[in-house]
């Protein structure tokens, strides 16, 4: 796996023997809990894929069936494409918001850390069912949303009840809730030593110049984290949707989350075995991304505590 | 070091807290006492009564004690399947018409049947003890009952100068009447009723007015796609000229219900949504009147339990746990702890011993008037049928946003409900 | 822009900061603010209700929310959720720190295949391990216990933390931690007494993150806790709410905003140690 290759470069000073005994103790916790935890359930779930399984009697081999009807089921395309649109337009739009914020919040400033709290409070509450209350709430027709966008001649009607636009309700969720990113691009951003920019105003380095020069490389290992953790998060989220549209992708399907359609096969429909199938599926996908970005970030991210490439 | 130490001394709280912990579980029970976990669904008001009644059965049977465990209706099922899957179920557990199937089909519910030293069977309100008849068997004993009726708002009517619905109107009456509430828009948005062909149980209905089923009793579509796409088709009319709440609304307003966001000036409904809907819209007024059958004899209604209780068929104390069930179903006192926030009872002990609000006596009347037309109950539903009802409203909703023509609608319904029922089975 | 130096127009440039982040604080702090005044309307006006102010506030939902539910009062549920999120806390630091050292610092056969395993470990959607795990924990007799919730943040089970730990540990300089080696430190204390304190920002990011996320979860507890004493604040939430009868949308808000204010204080005391991890020295450019 090209993840594998690109984490795993190992860069001691020449001579210095490999560490095998000590890190396997470093790692003896993990190890245990991936055995126990993490692997066996991944591969129960891995096996149940291939079955009929409903919760209640025991699974029955069924080969590929389960996968085979994935294709043929239209409410698993629906929530492919609707999951597809989500994350390009969740994930870029989040990190952006986060990004920005992060910069301004690293400042010096009087009464910074209330700032801080204060844009990171939306992501204090999770997406529980009394943010699902609020959103409906300013999203229905008369609404704040419906109002504002009236009085700019646009009118949509209230986006909740509107399946060409609920998804986007979705995303500005996703966006308000722009905190875990944010907190993160500061930690990297707090890291990056101040004397690089004082060097570079020296040099008479604009803002921009700066930011291009100084700040993207040397937070690239935090914003290929956030990258790729957010686009992961993006495919499996759940709880927004669920809470949302009420478990049910309404209206009419346009907020069906590739995950809760998982979900009430696995949970309504008793049909764990196709669940699995989506899963996996879900996984080889956004596996194939994962490495996909782990090779780009080969050339495009510096680590500091690594020799340049 | 310092470190060391702290790592060191964690590791052993832990050891010391996993041993202690398992060590509770390992010695439960070896004073001669009995432990019964029971297991509902239901909000904050539910877990106080219910508390109190478990307190008095305690009293009542020294060396038994209950240990409740309550959750939201759908964290509920979620939870209850996957303790299934695990193969253990709490000993009684709160039991819904559309699973018990479901579970009894999986030998996962006792017969209660083998318990009748332990449970009176005798004060069950007609044709609502066998609802928990699964194949012979006893899976569940009905705690409270519903049935259908049509919601309306008479302040509303009044307003529009419509006659309100009264007993012996047909589904010819409804229809107009809807046409004529919505045209008089005694207030914005509101309308003469909802597009009822969204439920399933409310097909059910029409098809058993005239002789018909929804499922037959081996669990497959008593009806042909032809007669669904009858069902469909009979509120197109009243969708195209939105004369009912139109499709946006109706996600708008939920979680409640049209009748109670001022949107709808009927609803047919269960009957025991009296509170609920004067819960969530104080401000109107609520009356029940029969619901439409264009055979003024053949209502279509029965008695549905609206919950059951079972217990759980690997129970190591059946005794004990039927104890609980017989003192939650027919004890007069538990009855008028209990309330009727679980529905109107289904026992005439616990009836006459229940104190009715002035709503609760509103429902209870109804269901008086209504009692000569109350029929036998159907079979409970196949195992599948929960999918079944959701996949039945969600088809509709693509058909009413108009996403899907009749026909295409009809087609869906069969390829994924049948599904539904085929991988349950 | 991203610079903390100090410039000359250091005036003017307040004022302009101080105005765009109030802009900004205005847009996202809206919503907020409407479930604060939904927490003060009538209980029956909530749903559907589009105005922000009350039209006759009321304190009654906050009462019925401190009730509590059942035999169980709300302090209750406060407390256990004060305990697992600071289990959880303890938990992910000190197994995620260090499997991220022996990952991101140390070299040793099969280190590709360990990275990939751990990145491998998100990939794929909870719900689908969910019935596989529960079975491993009721054969073990622990449902019912806080142990399958925690112990899988002592076990590193979270691979997001590892995951930033690493790409943390990897911007930390190495001529550091070379030095404490060349200078006779053993990994263990070139991991406690140099590069700790170094990822620091990492460290608190990670609490604050763990502590949040546990505060807020629900799926864990719902499935794995009997006893409604043990229930956390997410469970005893969702009790105000009833598809069937009258649900007390009241009391659920009030209780949410409640939930809030130990997660924002938390927030509020932890963020200050988010400040420069190793901007002392120009070690490297």
């Amino acid at each position: 796996m090209a993840a594998a290759r690109t984490a795993g470069r190992p860069r001691r000073t020449r001579g210095s023997k490999g560490d095998g005994p000590v890190a396997y103790l470093f790692m003896t916790p993990w190890l245990i809990g991936m055995a126990g935890l993490t692997l066996g359930p991944m591969l129960a779930s891995l096996y149940l894929s291939f079955t009929d399984y409903n919760l209640f009697t025991a699974p029955e081999w069924v080969g590929l069936d389960n996968y085979r009807q994935m294709l043929a089921d239209d409410q698993f395309r629906q929530a492919s494409k609707v999951t597809g649109v989500y994350v390009l337009l969740a994930t870029p739009l989040k990190l952006g918001a986060a990004l920005a914020v992060a910069m301004m919040l690293v400042q010096r400033r009087r009464g910074i850390g209330l700032y801080r709290s204060a844009f990171y409070a939306p992501s204090l509450i999770g997406a529980s069912v009394g943010v699902a209350i609020v959103w409906r709430a300013l999203f229905s027709d008369g609404g704040v949303q419906d109002s504002a966008l009236g009085a700019v001649g646009l009118d949509t009607g209230g986006w909740i009840g509107n399946p060409d636009y609920s998804l986007l309700m979705l995303v500005l969720l996703a966006i308000w809730q722009f905190g875990a990113p944010m907190v993160i691009f500061m930690a990297g951003l707090m890291q990056v030593p101040t004397e690089l920019y004082e060097a570079a105003e020296v040099d008479g380095a604009g803002p921009w110049r700066r930011f291009r020069r100084i700040t993207v490389p040397m937070i690239s290992p935090v914003i290929f984290f956030n990258l790729l953790l957010e686009t992961i998060h993006a495919f499996q989220v759940f709880a927004s949707a669920y809470v949302i549209s009420t478990g049910d992708g309404r209206p009419a399907g346009s907020t069906l989350l590739y995950t809760l359609h998982l979900y009430r096969r696995a949970f309504t429909d008793f049909r764990m075995g196709y669940a699995s199938a989506m899963a996996w599926t879900l996984l080889v996908v956004v596996g194939l991304i994962t490495v996909l970005m782990f090779r780009v970030s080969r050339t495009r991210v510096h680590y500091a505590g690594e020799d340049d490439r | 070091m310092t470190a060391r130490r702290t790592i060191r001394s964690t590791a052993a709280a832990l050891a010391a807290l996993a041993l202690t912990v398992t060590g509770l579980v390992a010695c439960g029970d070896d004073s001669g006492e009995t432990t019964i976990r029971f297991s509902w669904w239901g909000n904050a008001d539910r877990a106080a009564v219910t508390q109190q009644a478990i307190d008095l059965f305690e009293s009542r049977n020294p060396g038994i004690t209950v240990e409740p465990d309550f959750s939201e209706f759908a964290d509920y099922w979620q939870k209850m399947s996957t303790q299934a899957a695990g193969g253990g179920l709490p000993d009684v557990l709160q039991m819904d018409y559309s699973y018990l199937r479901q579970y009894a089909d999986r030998g996962l519910l006792l017969d209660l049947g083998t318990q009748s030293a332990q449970i009176a069977t005798d004060a069950f309100r007609p044709g609502l003890l066998d609802t928990g008849v699964v194949d012979g068997k006893r899976a569940g004993i009905p705690m409270s009952a519903n049935t259908l009726g049509m919601f309306y708002r008479p302040d509303v009517f009044e307003q529009a100068g419509v006659e309100p619905p009264k007993a012996g109107w047909t589904w010819d009456d409804y229809h107009r009447l809807i046409g004529e509430v919505s045209r008089a828009e005694v207030a914005e948005g509101m309308t003469g009723g909802g597009d009822y062909t969204s439920q399933y149980h409310f097909m059910e209905l029409w098809l058993r007015q005239s002789g018909g089923s929804f499922y037959t009793p081996d669990g497959a579509f008593a009806f042909g796609p032809e007669v669904l796409k009858q069902w469909w088709t009979r509120t197109e009319q009243l969708r195209a000229e939105k004369l009912v709440v139109s499709p946006e609304t109706a996600t708008q307003i939920d979680p409640k219900g049209a009748i109670s966001s001022n949107v709808a000036a009927t609803e047919i409904s269960w009957d025991n949504f009296m509170a609920r809907y004067i819960g969530e819209g104080p401000d109107g007024e609520y009356a029940l009147a029969p619901v439409p059958s264009d055979d003024p004899a053949v209502s279509g209604q029965y008695l549905k339990p609206s919950m059951l209780l079972s217990v759980f068929s690997g129970t190591e104390e059946a005794e004990a746990a039927a104890k609980l069930v017989n003192f939650l179903v027919n004890d007069a006192e538990a009855a008028k702890i209990l309330g009727v926030g679980r529905g109107i009872p289904a026992t005439t002990t616990a009836l006459s011993a229940v104190t009715l609000s002035e709503t609760d006596q509103k429902v209870v009347e109804y269901e008086e008037s209504i009692a000569a037309l109350i029929s036998p109950p159907p079979p409970p539903p196949p195992a599948g049928a929960g999918s079944v009802e959701q996949t039945f409203r969600t088809i509709h909703e693509a058909l009413s946003f108009g996403e899907i023509t009749v026909d295409e609608a009809v087609e869906r319904f069969f390829a994924e409900a049948q599904q539904a029922l085929d991988a349950a089975k | 822009m991203a610079t903390r130096s100090s410039g000359p127009r250091r005036g003017l440039g307040a004022v302009a900061w101080h105005l765009s982040m109030l802009a900004g604080l205005a847009l996202v702090l809206y919503p907020l603010l409407w479930l604060v005044a939904s927490s003060l309307k009538p209980s029956g006006e909530i749903v559907g209700d589009l105005e922000l102010i009350p039209e006759s506030p009321t304190a009654a939902n906050y009462g019925s929310a401190m009730e509590g539910i059942g035999r169980v009062p709300a302090w209750t549920f406060f407390l256990n959720s004060l305990v697992l999120s600071s289990g959880a806390v303890v938990g992910m630091l000190l197994s995620c720190t260090i499997t991220a050292y022996a990952l991101g610092r140390m070299r040793f056969r099969g280190r590709g295949v360990m990275f990939a395993a751990m990145i491998a470990t998100l990939l794929l959607p909870f719900h689908v391990m969910l019935i596989p795990q529960y079975i491993v924990f009721q054969r073990l007799d622990l449902v019912d216990t806080y142990i399958p919730l925690l112990i899988g943040k002592f076990l590193a089970a979270d691979a997001f933390f590892v995951f930033l730990f690493v790409q943390f540990l990897r911007g930390i300089p190495r001529e550091l931690d070379q030095a404490a080696r060349i200078d006779g430190a053993g990994h263990w204390r070139t991991f406690w007494n140099v590069l700790l304190p170094l990822m620091r920002p990492a460290l608190i990011t990670g609490s604050i993150f763990t502590f949040i996320w546990t505060w807020n979860d629900f799926l864990g507890p719902l499935i794995y806790l009997n006893s409604p004493d043990q229930y956390p604040l997410p469970l005893a939430l969702k009790l105000y709410i009833d598809q069937q009868e009258f649900s007390d949308y009241g009391a659920m808000i009030a209780m949410s905003v409640l939930s809030l204010v130990p997660v924002g204080l938390f927030f509020l005391a932890f963020q200050r140690f988010l400040v420069g991890g190793i901007a002392t020295s120009g070690i490297k450019g």
